[in-house]
Parts: C-alpha cells; sequence; structure tokens
C-alpha cells in the first residue's frame, strides 16, 4: 500500500531522530558562536555601560535572546550583527534607566550631595581625559557610537563591521569620519 | 588658503585616519609654524581618543559570562523538556478524571441504592399517561392523590411482574373514559387486536384505524372529577 505524505512547500520531511539529531546540531553550532561572539557581546556592552558586571548582565541577556532565535541567526555574519545590535540596544536602555535612577536620586538627596566628587576609586580607575571622553561619547548619535566602538575593537576590520552591521563601506567610513570629529570637538 | 583652511584639512585627515597628508597640506605645515603646532597637538588628541576608546571596548570579558549562559540554556531546555513530559501526561490524566469520575459516580449512587432497597429514578414520559397502578386504596382519597401516590410507586411498580398486580385503576378525563371502557370491551372480544398492536406491522392496512388498543387484565376506568382536572 502506498503511503501519502503531504509536505508543505520548501519544507524537508524530518522524522524524530533527525529532529533530535538536527537539535543538537544547532547547540553545537551555538556553542561555537557563543565562543566566538560572547567577547564581542561583552566589549559592545562595556563600550556602552563602562561598567563590567552590567556589561555582563547585557551580553548574557543578549546572548540568551540569540539561542532563543538560533534559528533564523544560524549564518555567522548574520548571527554577529543581529548580536552587536541587540547588545547595543539592551547596553543603551540600561544606560538611559541607570542615568534616569540617579538623577532621580541626586534630586532626593539635595544639592549638598551632587557637590562630591567622584570616588577615589573611580579617579583610580578612569583619568580625567578617559571621563571627558566617556561624556562626549555618551553625547553622539546611536549610529555614530555604534560604529566607533565596533571599529576601536581591534579583532574587526572596517570590512567586517560593514558586513555585520549591513550597511555599505562608504556609510561605516563616514560615520566613523564624523563621530571622530565630533569626539575631537567636544575634547578640544 | 588661510591658516583655518588648512587646520580644517588636517582635522579631516586625522578624522578620516588617512596616513599621508596632500601636498599642499603638508607644504603648508613645513612654513607655518603655529599650524605645525596645531597638527602635533591634533595628532596627539586624536591618539588619545583612539586610545581611550580602545580601552572602553577591549575590556577582558569575565570568565563566569560564558558558562552562566550556558547554564541558563541548559536550565531552559531542562526545563522545556520536563514541560513536554508532563503536557500529554497531565493530559491524559484530564481525559481519564473525565471518564472515571461520572462513573465511579453513577456506580455508587446505584449500588447503594440496591443495598438500601430504593427504586432507581426514572424518566415519566407521556407513555405512562395510563397509569397500571397497585395502590391500595384509602377511603376518601381523591383520585389525584392516588394519582400521585401512584406515580410515587410507579418505578417499582413497572419493575414488578404483571401478576402481582391485582387492583388496577386507570385515572383518564369523561370522554377518553367512555373510549377506554368500549376499547376493553372490544379487547375482550378480539384479543388478536391487542396483540395487532405489539405488531403492527403485520396488521393488514383495513384495521390501521383500530390501532388504538391495549389490552389490560382487570382493568377499570375511573373519570376525573371535576374540581381534579
Amino acid at each position: 500500500m502506498r503511503e501519502l505524505v503531504l509536505i508543505q512547500p520548501g519544507r524537508v520531511l524530518v522524522g524524530p531522530s533527525e529532529r533530535e539529531s538536527e537539535s543538537r546540531r544547532a547547540h553545537r553550532e551555538f556553542e561555537e558562536r557563543l565562543r566566538e561572539c560572547g567577547p564581542l557581546a561583552f566589549r559592545v556592552a562595556y563600550g556602552v555601560l563602562r561598567n563590567a558586571a552590567d556589561a555582563e548582565d547585557v551580553a548574557q541577556e543578549a546572548l540568551l535572546k540569540a539561542y532563543r532565535n538560533f534559528r533564523r541567526l544560524r549564518e555567522p555574519t548574520r548571527f554577529r550583527g543581529w548580536l552587536v545590535r541587540i547588545a547595543f540596544r539592551m547596553a543603551l536602555d540600561r544606560w538611559r534607566s541607570a542615568k534616569r535612577r540617579e538623577k532621580r536620586e541626586t534630586e532626593w538627596t539635595g544639592p549638598e550631595q551632587r557637590a562630591l566628587g567622584p570616588t577615589t576609586e573611580e579617579l583610580a580607575v578612569s583619568s580625567e581625559f578617559q571621563a571627558r571622553l566617556e561624556k562626549a561619547m555618551e553625547e553622539l548619535p546611536e549610529k555614530f557610537r555604534l560604529v566607533l566602538l565596533l571599529a576601536a575593537i581591534q579583532v574587526y576590520t572596517l570590512d567586517e563591521v560593514s558586513g555585520m552591521l549591513g550597511i555599505p563601506m562608504g556609510t561605516v567610513k563616514s560615520r566613523l569620519f564624523f563621530a571622530r570629529k565630533q569626539l575631537a570637538e567636544k575634547l578640544r | 588658503m588661510n591658516c583655518e583652511r588648512y587646520q580644517d584639512k588636517l582635522i579631516a585627515a586625522l578624522a578620516s585616519g588617512e596616513k599621508s597628508l596632500d601636498l599642499d597640506v603638508a607644504a603648508h605645515l613645513r612654513a607655518c609654524a603655529e599650524c605645525g603646532k596645531f597638527y602635533e597637538a591634533q595628532v596627539q588628541l586624536f591618539q588619545a581618543i583612539d586610545s581611550g576608546l580602545r580601552a572602553v571596548v577591549n575590556e577582558r570579558m569575565p570568565a563566569s559570562l560564558l558558562p552562566g549562559v550556558r547554564a541558563q540554556i541548559a536550565a531552559k531546555r531542562m526545563a522545556g523538556s520536563w514541560f513536554l513530559t508532563l503536557v500529554p501526561v497531565a493530559g491524559i490524566v484530564m481525559v481519564a478524571l473525565l471518564i472515571l469520575v461520572p462513573l465511579v459516580r453513577y456506580g455508587l449512587h446505584s449500588s447503594a441504592a440496591r443495598v438500601a432497597g430504593i427504586p432507581e429514578r426514572r424518566e415519566i414520559g407521556p407513555e405512562h399517561r395510563l397509569a397500571v397502578l397497585n395502590v391500595p386504596e384509602k377511603p376518601g382519597a381523591s383520585p389525584v392523590k392516588k394519582l400521585r401516590d401512584a406515580r410515587h410507586v410507579r418505578g417499582s411498580t413497572a419493575a414488578q411482574p404483571a401478576a402481582q398486580t391485582a387492583a388496577v385503576d386507570v385515572l383518564v378525563d369523561p370522554e377518553e373514559s367512555r373510549g377506554l371502557r368500549r376499547l376493553a370491551e372490544v379487547v375482550r372480544e378480539s384479543p388478536q387486536w391487542a396483540m395487532a398492536m405489539l405488531h403492527p406491522a403485520e396488521l393488514p392496512a383495513s384495521h390501521a384505524d383500530v390501532i388504538r388498543a391495549v389490552q389490560f387484565s382487570d382493568l377499570e376506568v375511573k373519570p376525573l372529577s371535576e374540581e381534579d382536572r
């Protein structure tokens, strides 16, 4: 007796064992991407937040989100670009909410508290120039900031940044140019 | 071109990361000491920006990040597999409960009823209009009261063999009473009509109009009084 099987167009018929091995393969692939792109997610988040604990939280969240969406992100370039964007966006969200909280607390504690300068720890971590640079970076438009951060990561070339963000090389270069120029103007 | 224009060109060259300067800009730098100083300062500024950016983004990743992600993924997968295992089990249990609960309740009720000697309840339909009664007549009791009493015991009466029904009463309207009386006489004379009622398909077409007969042994028909109607 012949068995009639209906398959959706563009789909391949898979059995339970094939499905299981497929899931195992996907897990293995994700593990590879995790090793490769974990540091990138952390660095992007750290570039925005400049706090290792917060950046770790954001990177972890972004990587878990990537795991959930891994079926449509299996292509390495696509995965990296998606992860960078999501980590950047999540880090920005966290940074903004931290700023809002800080503002509320400052208003609550009153002006005499605001007069206090940075702690010795903060002074030890970042020099005055570094603090000004970070402040200037915060004022940059988001699209400039992301390109600037990615270009500063030593591992990636501008070509790779262009592939990651899915924008032309010329756009990457022009964003980088305006970002650096604006930073220089603010720091001069 | 004045110095300001050259300085703009210098900044543009540094911002775009160009390694070499245009020939005219390089020549002006050699000739103008002020622009030379400006250029040196800008080179240092851009170098500081680059090193500051590198310091920001090339922070070492904490060793706990990847194990943390792996642990969370493992926990999610574990939770997912438990959920997938529990869903069919819960479904089976629900279906079993839906089937078993009414069965157990019905079974307990009927067995308890049997133990207590309580008759099982039966639906009373139009076919019970002619009530076959086995109730001892109380002096002065109205026919309606008798009918109510009969309804109370109808289930058990119906379950009993016909031989035990000694006295039989039928409570109907006066018109029905007359008709039934006549029918009872006819049935007594021609019992085959009663048989025909039990096997209507075998009756000839000529007898179809008289198929309203029911045979009762010791049938006594009593009309309802005006006040009971």
